[in-house]
């Protein structure tokens, strides 16, 4: 029985981060269903539904929020529910009198969109001739067909500059009730209303809004045979958190039972703006947090912003990274993989994991807080390293990850043992077999316990145990990497293998290097030949690169490892948890004197700007006040 | 220079006739886009955005709605509009346009040197006068079905074409007359609108009783039950394990089964309950069905016991139709199983499910009497329905209106005609250049005969003269006949506005045009500009 979870993305940055998580998951199917089952429950995400041309769709279980105009290219309904003669009556409504045609100039598409756009085309096509009728009850998924055309090869895209919103790069078909717009405020305007957090409540309680989604969440939950709960996405710094606060009561309301999973999410504000919208920024956080502590099961913001009261920040720094902080693009795509790596611990095939027992674990009482950590990828550096063991035994004064929940870094002063981990579960994604366990024992000398382990579980669990004494551990291991594929940015530094494993040793390899070219020669002969016209320039069949680096890897396995190196990495091992402990304190702390700042500003303005209720805030900070001396 | 400047040099000022320039502009230019719309010989305007999405419209509300309007008077002017239509759910067009022609005309004065402040006195009286004359040509309607088949059709016919706006009309009138009960204000709530992507826009149709959009999840339950009793509650039939931090430990495995089993028992006795209610309303007779209709979830457990007792099942209906199914059907919504007894359940002639791709649709139909019925609104996509929802939604609240007021007023342009008559023999009464304010009074609101006749592509001042040479002779409200251009009885000819629209047209626009008029200075010098 699936459990299912729908999913809400409320605001314009949580839709970047679920856009990027859909496209992961959409990465990972596997659709040879007989040789190879995935390890992840799909089914608890994403739903099966058929359109109207009695197409089976699957479409992920969504009801996302977002600004007029901040689609793009993206009809509100999709493409994926198009009524079989759609295009015909185009012109043909009826009407006696005249009509007057106003078309906006047509957003156009960026080569990603196109060459996904043609893909369905080509499948349109097919399927109307009847070629795919033989396999009619066969699960068609009408997303990325690039999977099953071998002759559709995939392409190297520079998207960087060509995102304009989350549509340009989303993969995944979206169900035509998925997508929800607030008719009201436009996005990208200058003087846009929709900046504090009462605009949010306002739009919620007086506008159309709440009752659509309520209907959206509604027609969802209906088809659920025993959901678990709910992933709830929000942006937590505009008006989106005044909405999200409302939907949240909702939820609580008709939902009780249900698990409710909240991630707020910000981007990283590296630009100076005006004191008045950092502080509507501000306030908005504090009273959202403040909210959603109340009514979600757990909290855990995500954000790679250092300082997230402050008017222009910084990125955190990941050591295999380079991303460019201020691109929305770049730091939605890194929280994607974080949750797509941490949230596997529920939603696996064969364990009874469930969303519920993460938040029996994780939570107590009041204490709902959570922080992610996550290690994008994995360190696991394959020339210094020989086995899992080994890295974490370089691992021992210093975490493996980096914070992905904003204000819980520590000083530097502080040393990092004095923070105390309560409760954690951890998952490890991906990290292949070969680098478990070393082939062959030769430093014997540097045997610990942990390399008398059998399986990365129980290393990982008795490392865990070992680092954190006080905590409760719970480890999951999936041996599926995350997939960051063709949409995800290109982000990761030359020492980052196409696998996603590290090698410090190594540089790109060049495909001018004697030694691959030599290889190419001897053994692809063939097939670079016949793709000689594609293989001219860098872009060269990733096909190819791919079988390559297979072939590097198994051939070079028993004597050593050779990283497999190409221009793009597809999949990351990676390893993330989700945690609870006394470093949230310190972001307490921050929203506690920032509400108490706010306080003071609102009582002298008399809050003219915000039209924020003090009693409110005044709430917020005392609960923050006695969170904090929970968590100390 | 103004005196903000010495304190912000930043701010923007507009003075005196700069700044009555600038709202004229604004209002007219407003006037201009949606002067096309109005009446049934409109131009329909067809919105496609960037991506292709498709907006198919003819009404000023949905109109202003989809503009973004960034001049600040300009927006003023739709809000206001739009407010029209919040209340009374008509006239946003013919709002903006009167608004424009009262600026305009007001002009000319301004222009020759007459101060704003006495034109605007010279509307009110205007205004008060018109209110009267709109008194004295309203006419008493009783509810019959006709004469709100009148009301609804003049405002349905704007909207939509005629073929579709004639099936509209009785549908909506129905609906209303349906809901509707003596003594008690109706409440357009309980017409429930289900839309449906299916075959062509004129299979838009009234259910007696209530479609919903969702069906049952048991592949052995009945897809047609006649004569059924009708169960509407919210009682979670769910395992659900609770969320409270409470550990339970097992000595063995025996005991964890027993407790799990506790705990799924809890939920089975709300089911047998339900069932024990079925057994002895029905019995062993088969032709009788019992249909339950349940606000939370029902899990796959439960749905399957209540299908073994032929017991047919809906999760997760709406929380209104909740309100409505109980108006439909009788009964009363239980939040308890504990008390449920016969009278607790509704009785409907006919349950049945139609399935349509994924989406499955459940009609509760053949009710007694029912108070809750259903719109059920067809179109072959997406753009069409939503029209067609616009639409029903002003026809529906034409209808209540005429109800409310118990009386209309001669429309196609018949009051505007009257009123300018009375305002011209009103005017030599009036004294000193107050005349003038009323004299532009009077002219604005020929605009609405003038604009119709325009857009039915006849001569807009023949066609007013002849209207004007034809109410003097006849002392009847007289209209432009759209087709022929000739005079007619609007009332005859069942063309009949809302008494509260054009109420509130008259007083609305008269006091956001004084307002606009009265503007003498206008400066943007807020803490934004400074700290730019």
């Amino acid at each position: 029985m699936p459990n299912e979870i729908i999913t809400l993305q409320l605001g314009h940055y949580s839709n970047y981060v679920g856009a990027h998580w859909w496209n992961m998951q959409e990465s990972s199917f596997k659709y040879d269903g007989e040789t190879e089952i995935s390890e992840i429950n799909h089914d608890i995400l994403f739903r099966e539904g058929c359109n109207y041309r009695g197409e089976t769709t699957f479409t992920p279980r969504l009801v996302l929020v977002d600004l007029n105009g901040s689609l793009g290219t993206l009809p509100v309904q999709g493409t994926l529910y198009d009524s079989p003669n759609y295009g015909k009556e185009e012109g043909h409504f009826m009407w006696d009198e005249n009509v007057d045609m106003h078309q906006s100039t047509l957003v156009p598409r960026n080569q990603f969109l196109r060459d996904l756009h043609d893909e369905d085309e080509l499948y349109e096509q097919r399927y109307s001739t009847g070629a795919t009728n033989g396999n009619h009850d066969e699960l068609k998924p009408c997303t990325s067909k690039s999977i099953q055309n071998g002759d559709c090869s995939p392409r190297l895209y520079d998207l960087d500059k060509e995102i304009q919103t989350w549509s340009d790069f989303k993969k995944v078909h979206y169900h035509p009730r998925s997508t929800l717009l607030i008719k009201k405020h436009y996005q990208n305007t200058d003087g846009d209303s929709f900046n504090s957090w009462t605009a949010g409540m306002n739009e919620a309680k007086s506008g159309v809004i709440l009752g659509q989604v309520e209907e959206a969440v509604r027609s969802y939950a209906e088809e659920c045979d025993c959901m678990q709960g709910f992933h709830i996405l929000t942006d937590a710094y505009d008006g989106f958190g005044g909405l999200s606060s409302v939907v949240m009561e909702y939820i609580k309301d008709e939902f009780s039972g249900k698990s409710r999973a909240c991630f707020p999410t910000f981007p990283v504000f590296s630009e100076t703006c005006k004191a008045a919208k950092l502080r509507s920024r501000t306030m908005s956080s504090v009273l959202t947090m403040s909210s959603l502590l109340e009514t979600s099961s757990f909290v855990c913001p995500l954000s790679l912003s250092q300082a997230l009261f402050q008017g222009s920040a910084k990125g955190r720094s990941f050591p295999h990274l380079i991303y460019d902080a201020s691109s929305q693009y770049h730091t939605s795509a890194i929280i994607a993989a974080s949750l797509e790596a941490a949230t596997c611990a529920y939603r696996q095939r064969s364990n009874a994991f469930s969303l519920l027992n993460l938040v029996e674990n994780l939570t107590s009482g009041s204490r709902r807080l959570l922080e992610m950590q996550s290690a994008l990828p994995l360190p696991y550096d394959v020339d210094q390293y020989s086995g899992f063991a080994d890295m974490l035994c370089n691992y021992v004064d210093q975490n493996p990850w980096q914070p992905i929940t904003p204000g819980t870094s520590l000083n530097s002063c502080q040393s990092q043992t004095t923070e105390q981990i309560f409760s954690q579960v951890v998952s490890l994604n991906g990290l292949p077999k070969w680098a478990v366990q070393p082939q062959s024992t030769s430093n014997a000398s540097m045997q610990t316990e942990l390399h008398k382990c059998v399986d990365s579980n129980s290393m990982l669990k008795l490392y865990m145990d070992g680092r954190f004494q006080s905590s409760n551990n719970i480890v999951n291991v999936i041996s599926d990497p995350v997939m960051v594929t063709t949409s995800f940015p290109q982000i990761f530094s030359n020492k980052v293998g196409c696998d996603g494993m590290i090698s410090t040793n190594k540089v790109t390899m060049n495909y001018s290097d004697p030694y691959t070219e030599h290889l190419l020669n001897g053994t692809e002969s063939s097939k670079v030949s016949s793709r000689q016209d594609g293989a001219k320039n860098s872009s060269l069949d990733a096909e190819v690169i791919d079988s390559l680096s297979r072939k590097l890897r198994t051939s070079s396995c028993t004597a050593k490892r050779t990283p497999s190196i190409s221009k793009r990495t597809e999949s990351v091992p990676m390893l993330t948890n989700f945690s609870t402990s006394s470093r949230l304190c310190k972001l307490l702390g921050q929203c506690h004197k920032q509400g108490t700042v706010m306080m003071r500003w609102a009582s002298r303005y008399q809050h003219s700007e915000s039209g924020v209720e003090e009693e409110l805030l005044e709430e917020a900070i005392e609960k923050f006040k006695t969170l904090e001396q929970d968590y100390a | 220079m103004a005196a903000i400047k010495s304190l912000n040099p930043k701010a923007e000022v507009a003075r005196s006739t700069q700044a009555l320039a600038i709202n004229i502009s604004a209002a007219r230019g407003l006037q201009d886009i949606l002067r096309t719309n109005l009446g049934p010989k409109g131009t329909m305007k067809m919105l496609v955005s960037g991506a292709g999405d498709i907006k198919l419209t003819k009404d000023g509300n949905v109109l202003l709605h989809e503009m973004q309007i960034q001049h600040p008077t300009a927006s003023l002017i739709a809000k206001v509009a739009t407010a029209q239509d919040d209340i009374t759910g008509d006239g946003t067009t013919s709002n903006v346009l009167i608004i424009g022609e009262l600026l305009k005309q007001a002009d000319n004065y301004v222009q020759e040197g007459v101060h704003p402040r006495i034109i605007t006195e010279g509307f009110e009286l205007a205004k008060d006068k018109s209110l009267e004359v709109l008194d004295s040509i309203k006419f008493d309607i009783k509810v019959s079905r006709e004469r709100l088949i009148d009301v609804a059709r003049t405002s349905l016919v704007t909207k939509v074409h005629h073929k579709l706006a004639e099936q509209l009309t009785e549908v909506v009138v129905d609906a209303v007359l349906a809901v509707k009960r003596e003594e008690e204000p109706i409440n357009l709530h309980m017409v429930e609108i289900m839309e449906m992507q299916h075959k062509l826009d004129c299979d838009t149709s009234l259910i007696n009783g209530i479609v919903m959009d969702h069906g049952a999840r048991h592949p052995d339950m009945k897809k047609r039950v006649q004569d059924a009793y009708i169960l509407t509650c919210n009682v979670s039939m769910e395992y659900e394990k609770s969320e409270v931090n409470a550990g339970f430990f097992y000595k063995s495995a025996e005991e964890r089964e027993k407790l799990v089993e506790a705990e799924r028992r809890f939920t089975n006795d709300k089911v047998n309950k339900v069932i024990a209610l079925k057994n002895q309303m029905c019995g062993d007779d088969p032709s009788k069905g019992f249909v339950l209709i349940n606000q939370k979830g029902i899990d796959p457990l439960s749905l399957d016991m209540l299908a073994k007792n032929g017991i047919v099942a809906l999760r997760r209906a709406k929380r209104r139709n909740m309100e409505r199914l109980v108006l439909a059907c009788g009964g009363i919504a239980m939040n308890s199983v504990d008390e449920l007894s016969p009278e607790s359940l509704g009785k409907a002639g006919l349950v049945y499910e139609h399935v349509l791709g994924e989406s499955k649709f459940t009609f509760v139909e053949k009710c007694q009497d029912p108070r809750s019925v259903t719109i059920l609104i067809k179109g072959p996509n997406k753009h069409t329905i939503t029209q067609i929802k616009d639409a029903v939604r002003d026809g529906l609240r034409a209808v209540k209106n005429a109800i409310d007021d118990g009386c209309v007023v001669p429309g196609a342009g018949g009051f505007q005609i009257a009123a300018y008559d009375a305002l011209m023999r009103y005017k030599p009464s009036v004294k000193g250049r107050t005349q003038l304010g009323v004299q532009a009074f009077a002219d604005a609101l020929l605009v609405i005969p003038k604009v119709l006749a325009q857009n039915a592509g006849l001569d807009p001042q023949e066609t007013i003269v002849k209207l004007q040479q034809e109410f003097a002779s006849s002392d009847l409200p007289v209209g432009v006949d759209l087709q022929s251009g000739e005079p007619i009885n609007p009332v005859d000819a069942g063309i009949v506005d809302n008494y509260c629209v054009c109420k509130q047209l008259l007083n609305s626009c008269t006091v956001i045009a004084s307002n606009l008029l009265l503007v003498d200075e206008m400066m943007r010098a807020g803490m934004a500009t400074l700290k730019g």
